[in-house]
């Protein structure tokens, strides 16, 4: 019976942490995409600005500096979109001219890609050990249930907890009490 | 068990000298200011009226070296480097094998104009509509001039203020 009981919330459990890890993937993939590809409006000029690093400034993109460089960058960029260009090919064509330092979003290759490994290795890492520190909680648990829960215990709790009705009765559990 | 805080401190110490190692082991081109696309490839073109009203296309200067200088009146380092330009210009004058193009970033018509008549200079100077001509050969900083050779590729960049000497001897260092 115990063993049963204790099937059934894990198995819920399990099932709660799946629906949370795919929600949380949904939300990874709908967070990861650009707000726009195509079209002509501002918030596809300044996604592809933010995309791209003022190089004449500090710490700023394309898209919030008002540096000579960025506006007219942010105009080039406006021009590639009317003239029909994919975001990627409007980023390839400022990485051919200021190379792939302009771009914000790190290369996938040589040293640069540690960025985008490390991240990954590192949660899966901590996935591994939250999962080995949940299994020797859990196994914890259960040897202690096996050990402590014993139907001996189980009686002389029972009795303990039977009201004394006697002297007779005292002496009893006060002998099977010492008795252990 | 009694390690295993001084294990983890190890493997964490490791991975982040492995790290710092693999940076610091890079390809440091990778990372470097003054790389750039354009070397070796074709001079984007360049075709304007110049100050004085005449067409200037770079591909009209095959078959000679060619320095492309980004400048502005208002760049104090341009100002320096101007006189070595005017040099270089001048001995390459009577042999025609090199020429000099200069391109104005954010300036005025008048300003370019005034500069030139002030500091000398007798090449082809386009300061009006040049946006489209910085930001094709990656201009970030003032001055920079591209080295292109007899067959219109570029084949050196300069960062900052250029010398004759410097050019002189990229030149030499290809023929």
């Amino acid at each position: 019976m115990n063993g049963t009981s204790a099937s059934r919330p894990s198995r819920a459990r399990v099932i709660g942490w799946c629906v949370l890890l795919f929600c949380v993937a949904v939300l990874l993939v709908l967070g990861a995409r650009p707000a726009t590809t195509s079209g002509t409006s501002d918030d596809r000029l300044f996604a592809l600005a933010g995309e791209l690093k003022c190089l004449q400034c500090v710490g700023e993109s394309v898209a919030t500096s008002q540096a000579s460089i960025a506006v007219k960058m942010r105009d080039e960029i406006r021009v590639q979109m009317r003239a029909g260009r994919s975001d990627d090919e409007i980023l390839t064509y400022f990485a051919d001219r200021y190379s792939q330092r302009v771009l914000l979003t790190p290369a996938s290759t040589g040293a640069a890609s540690v960025v985008w490994i490390v991240p990954v290795v590192v949660m899966v890492a901590g996935i591994g050990v939250l999962m080995v520190i949940v299994a020797r909680s859990r196994r914890r648990r259960s040897d202690a249930g096996d050990h402590v829960i014993s139907q001996e215990d189980r009686d002389l709790v029972a009795v303990a907890l039977t009201p004394a009705t006697s002297a007779g009765a005292d002496e009893t559990v006060d002998g099977d009490v010492s008795a252990d | 068990m009694k390690y295993r805080s001084l294990w983890i401190a190890g493997i964490v110490g490791l991975v982040a000298v492995g790290l710092i190692a693999l940076f610091v082991t890079a390809d440091s081109s990778e990372f470097d200011q003054g790389d750039n696309p354009l070397i070796g490839r074709v001079a984007p073109k360049i075709s304007a009226s110049d100050t004085k009203g005449r067409d200037v296309r770079i591909e009209d200067y095959r078959g000679r070296w060619v320095v492309v200088n980004f400048f502005a009146t208002w760049c104090g380092p341009c100002k320096v480097e101007h006189p070595e330009l005017v040099a270089f210009n001048r001995r390459h004058a009577d042999a025609g094998d090199a020429a000099v193009i200069s391109v104005a970033y954010d300036d005025s018509v008048e300003k370019v104009e005034e500069f030139f008549a002030t500091n000398g200079g007798e090449w082809a100077v386009v300061a009006k509509g040049t946006d489209q001509f910085s930001l094709e050969y990656g201009v970030v900083q003032l001055p920079e001039s591209y080295l292109v050779d007899p067959d219109g590729i570029v084949v050196h960049k300069f960062i900052g203020g250029v010398t004759a000497a410097e050019i002189e001897a990229e030149i030499e260092s290809r023929a």
